[in-house]
C-alpha cells in the first residue's frame, strides 16, 4: 500500500459521466489515483482478483448488480480494502444499514466533494488498522518469545537446579565418608581456623581430651586448654603456616583422666585457591608408650654404659693400687739379677723377673684401655721404619716360637723400607700382641708369615698370618672387644683377652687400625695398618750409655730421697748402695723433705711426686725457690707417664724424670750423670737446664 | 666354683704369676745361708708379692 504514493482505486460505474465527475472531483482535490472502472459484475470480480485497490468506489445500483452484492463481493475477495458507496439514491437508513454491514463510508452523489475526504479517511483508517494489527501482531509475538524464553530458562533452572542438588547431594556424601573416617581414625584429628578457633576436632579428640565438639568448635586453645599447652601449640601452628607445608612436632597433651601423654603432631596449612593458607589442620599420634619404650632402652643403655663404666674404673683402681708392690717386687729383682748367684739361683731369678713383668703387662693392659676408654693416652707419635720394628719384634718373640716349633718368616718388600708414624714403643706392643698370638694359637709344627701391603694412598699394613684353625665369621665381631677370649674354656693359653681390644685401641689412637681376616682350617691374618710417613725417620739418639751395677768408689755426695713408700725407700737405698761414697738421707713427705734439703744441703734430691702432704710439684717449686737450694739437681720419680706432665716439671726445674716402675739402669746412669756435673760446677752455680 | 667372667680370670691370671713369683722367692729364699746379704731384698720381693696378692683377694670379696 503507497505511503504517498498514487492511489489505486476501482471504481464501479456504469455511468461514464459519473465516472469521469469521480475522477475529475478526485483530481481537483490534488489526489493522485488510478481508477480502474469497471461496470459489470464480472469485471469487477476480475479485476478485484487480478488486483489490489487501495479502495474500491461503488455505485449502489448497477442494473445487473446492485450495491449489496458489490459490497458482499468485495468483502469476500478483499476485506480490508475500503468499500465506499458513491451513489445518489441511496437512503440515508439503507446507506447506515450499509455500513453497519462492513461498508467503509458513502458519499451522494450531489455531495462529491466530500469523496476526496472520505477516501483519505477511509484510507488512513485502513492504515491505522494495519499498524493496530502489526503492532499487535508484534506484541503477541514478542509475548510468544518471552513465554518461550521463560519456558527455556526455567527448564535451565531446573536442570541446574537438579545438578546443584546432585552435587550437594554428592558433598554431602563425601563429607559423611569423611566425617566417617575421621572419626573413626585412631589419630587425634582437628582443624582451626587462622585466628585459632577450632573449625572441627574428630571423635579421637573428643575421646582422648574429654571433650565435646560442642564446646570446642568455635573455641580457641585458651579457651580450653591451660595457657601453657595453648602457647604452645598456638607457636606450632604459626611455625607450621610460615612454612606453608607438613611440619612435625611433639606435643604433650592432657587427657581425660589427668595423665600426660605425648603426640607426634603433623601440622599442615590447608591453602585456598588463592594459594594463601586459611586453616590449620593437626593430625596427632599418641606416642607415649613409644617414648617410654625409648626412655626405657636409652636408660637401659645408660646403665649399661655405667656399669661398664665402673667395672673398668673399678679395675683400673685395682691396677693402680697393685703398682706399688709391683714395682718393689720388679724393683729387687733387678738388684738381685745384678749378684753373683748360683745357676739355679740365677735361674729362680729369672723367674721371679719373668713373672713381674707378666703381672705388669697384665694391669697395664687393664690401664692402658682404661685410659684409651677416657682418651687419656699419651702417645709420642715418630716415624719408625718398619722393617727395623718388625724385625725387633720378631727376635722378642722367637723365644716363644722355637718352644711351640713355630717357623717364623718376613716376606721380602720394597714397603718394608718404609716408615709409618707411631709411637714406638705402642707399635712395638701391637706387633708382639699380634706375634705372640700368631704363635700361640697355631697348630703343631704350624708357620707365622709377616708380610706388607699398601692400604689406600697413604697407608701401610702389616700383614700377620698364621696357619690355625680360623676363626668363625660370629666370633669375628667379638674379637675385639674387651676381656671376650675365644676358646677360652682351655686355659691354657695364657693371656687376659684385652690383647687385641688394646691394640686395636692403640692403632686407632695412633690413626690406624688393626683387623682380621680369617679361614676356617686355613687360618687368620691380624693385620695392622697405620700412616706413612712422608719422611724418613730421622737418627735415633744414642742409646743411653749402660752403666754398671757394680759396686764403685767415686766423688763423696749425699743424696736426699723424698718418698713416703718404704719398699721404693729400700729399694733405692739398695741402689745407692752400689756407689760406696754416696750417702742417702731420707724424709717421708714433702715438709720434712723441704726441711732436711735446708739443714743438710744435699748434693741431689731424688723427689717422689706421690707425698701424703704436699704435692710434689709443689715441693719441686719451694726447693727452686729457696736460694741455698737453687743449684741442686731434682730428680723426679712418679708412676704417671704422661708426656705434658714430665714436660711441665721439667721446664719447673726438674733435672730429670724417672718413671716407675724404676729402671735400675737408668736410675743409677741419671744419678752418675747428675753427681758428675754436680761435682764439676760449683753450688752457687747457674741452673742445670734439662 | 670358679667364676668364668672375664675379669673373673683376670684376677686369676694375676694371682697365678704372684704365685710364681712368691713361689720362686721362697724357693730361693730357703737356698740361701742366713748371712746372705740378698736375703733382705727376697723378703722385700716376698712381703710385696703377699701384699698384691691381699689386694686382689681384697677385690675378690668386694666384687
Amino acid at each position: 500500500m503507497p505511503d504517498s504514493g498514487v492511489l489505486r482505486i476501482l471504481h464501479l460505474e456504469d455511468d461514464p459521466h459519473d465516472r469521469d465527475l469521480v475522477s475529475a472531483t478526485l483530481r481537483q482535490e490534488g489526489l493522485s489515483c488510478s481508477v480502474i472502472a469497471v461496470a459489470s459484475r464480472v469485471d469487477f470480480e476480475t479485476a478485484l482478483r487480478r488486483d489490489a485497490f487501495d479502495v474500491i468506489l461503488a455505485d449502489d445500483r448497477l442494473p445487473s448488480f446492485d450495491g449489496l452484492g458489490a459490497q458482499t463481493l468485495a468483502c469476500q475477495m478483499a476485506p480490508a480494502t475500503p468499500f465506499i458507496f458513491v451513489s445518489g439514491t441511496l437512503g440515508e437508513d439503507i446507506a447506515v444499514e450499509r455500513i453497519k454491514n462492513g461498508a467503509t463510508d458513502y458519499v451522494l452523489k450531489q455531495r462529491l466533494g466530500r469523496l476526496p475526504g472520505a477516501i483519505t479517511r477511509a484510507i488512513a483508517e485502513v492504515r491505522m488498522k494495519h499498524e493496530h494489527a502489526r503492532a499487535e501482531a508484534e506484541v503477541r509475538r514478542l509475548a510468544a518469545d518471552l513465554e518461550t524464553r521463560v519456558l527455556e530458562r526455567t527448564a535451565q533452572l531446573a536442570t541446574a537446579n537438579r545438578a546443584l542438588e546432585e552435587r550437594e547431594q554428592a558433598l554431602r556424601h563425601s563429607e559423611e565418608r569423611l566425617s566417617a573416617i575421621l572419626d573413626h581414625s585412631p589419630a587425634v584429628i582437628c582443624m582451626k581456623d587462622l585466628d585459632g578457633r577450632y573449625v572441627f576436632v574428630n571423635r579421637q579428640f573428643e575421646r582422648n581430651l574429654g571433650m565435646n565438639r560442642g564446646t570446642v568448635v568455635g573455641a580457641t586453645d585458651h579457651d580450653v586448654f591451660p595457657p601453657r599447652l595453648a602457647d604452645m601449640y598456638r607457636t606450632n601452628d604459626a611455625e607450621a603456616i610460615k612454612q606453608r607445608h607438613a611440619v612435625h612436632f611433639e606435643e604433650p597433651a592432657l587427657h581425660d583422666g589427668g595423665g600426660v601423654h605425648v603426640y607426634d603432631s603433623a601440622k599442615f596449612p590447608l591453602l585456598g585457591l588463592d594459594g594463601q593458607p586459611y586453616a590449620i589442620c593437626t593430625i596427632s599420634t599418641d606416642i607415649t608408650e613409644r617414648k617410654h619404650a625409648e626412655d626405657e632402652i636409652k636408660s637401659a643403655r645408660l646403665e649399661a654404659e655405667r656399669a661398664n663404666r665402673a667395672k673398668s674404673d673399678f679395675l683400673s683402681r685395682m691396677s693402680h693400687d697393685l703398682r706399688t708392690p709391683l714395682n718393689a717386687v720388679l724393683g729387687f729383682a733387678q738388684l738381685l739379677s745384678a749378684e753373683t748367684l748360683s745357676d739355679d739361683q740365677m735361674d729362680c731369678v729369672r723367674q721371679i723377673r719373668r713373672g713381674g713383668e707378666h703381672l705388669l703387662d697384665l694391669i697395664n693392659e687393664v690401664l692402658d684401655i682404661a685410659r684409651i676408654e677416657a682418651g687419656q693416652l699419651s702417645l709420642s707419635p715418630e716415624p719408625v721404619e718398619v722393617r727395623e720394628i718388625v724385625g725387633h719384634a720378631i727376635a722378642l718373640v722367637s723365644p716363644l716360637a722355637r718352644q711351640r716349633r713355630i717357623t717364623l718368616t718376613t716376606h721380602e718388600s720394597p714397603l718394608a723400607a718404609l716408615s709409618v708414624v707411631a709411637d714406638r714403643q705402642r707399635l712395638n706392643q701391637i706387633l708382639l700382641n699380634l706375634l705372640s698370638n700368631a704363635v700361640k694359637y697355631n697348630r703343631e709344627g704350624g708357620q707365622v708369615s709377616v708380610g706388607f701391603e699398601r692400604a689406600g694412598d697413604h697407608s701401610l699394613r702389616i700383614n700377620v698370618t698364621d696357619t690355625g684353625s680360623g676363626i668363625p665369621p660370629q666370633k669375628l665381631r667379638l674379637l675385639f672387644r674387651p676381656f671376650e677370649r675365644l676358646g677360652a674354656e682351655s686355659t691354657a693359653i695364657e693371656g687376659t683377652g684385652l690383647g687385641l681390644t688394646l691394640s686395636r685401641g692403640l692403632a686407632e689412637a695412633m690413626g690406624g687400625n688393626v683387623g682380621v681376616v680369617s679361614r676356617i682350617d686355613v687360618g687368620s691374618t691380624f693385620w695392622v695398618e697405620l700412616r706413612i710417613a712422608s719422611e724418613r725417620a730421622v737418627d735415633q739418639a744414642a742409646p743411653l750409655e749402660l752403666p754398671t751395677l757394680e759396686y764403685q768408689e767415686g766423688q763423696p755426695a749425699t743424696v736426699l730421697y723424698i718418698e713416703d713408700n718404704i719398699a721404693n725407700l729400700r729399694l733405692v737405698e739398695r741402689v745407692i748402695g752400689r756407689r760406696r761414697s754416696v750417702t742417702l738421707i731420707t724424709a717421708p713427705d714433702g715438709r720434712q723433705g723441704l726441711s732436711r734439703a735446708l739443714t743438710e744441703r744435699p748434693d741431689l734430691v731424688l723427689l717422689d711426686l706421690h707425698l701424703p702432704d704436699l704435692s710434689g710439684e709443689e715441693v719441686l717449686r719451694q726447693l727452686r725457690a729457696e736460694p741455698t737450694l737453687r743449684g741442686t739437681p731434682v730428680i723426679v720419680l712418679s708412676a704417671d707417664a704422661t708426656p705434658g706432665q714430665v714436660k711441665r716439671l721439667l721446664a719447673s726445674g726438674a733435672e730429670a724424670y724417672l718413671t716407675k716402675p724404676l729402671n735400675i739402669q737408668e736410675v743409677l746412669a741419671v744419678l752418675d750423670r747428675t753427681l758428675r756435673t754436680t761435682a764439676r760446677t760449683p753450688p752457687s752455680g747457674p741452673e742445670t737446664t734439662p | 666354683m670358679t667364676d668364668h667372667t672375664p675379669d673373673a680370670r683376670w684376677r686369676h691370671d694375676l694371682k697365678n704369676q704372684l704365685g710364681i713369683v712368691l713361689g720362686f722367692s721362697e724357693l730361693l729364699l730357703e737356698d740361701l745361708d742366713k748371712e746372705s746379704p740378698i736375703r733382705a731384698d727376697l723378703e722385700e720381693i716376698l712381703k710385696a708379692g703377699r701384699r698384691a696378692m691381699a689386694l686382689i683377694d681384697g677385690f675378690d670379696d668386694r666384687v
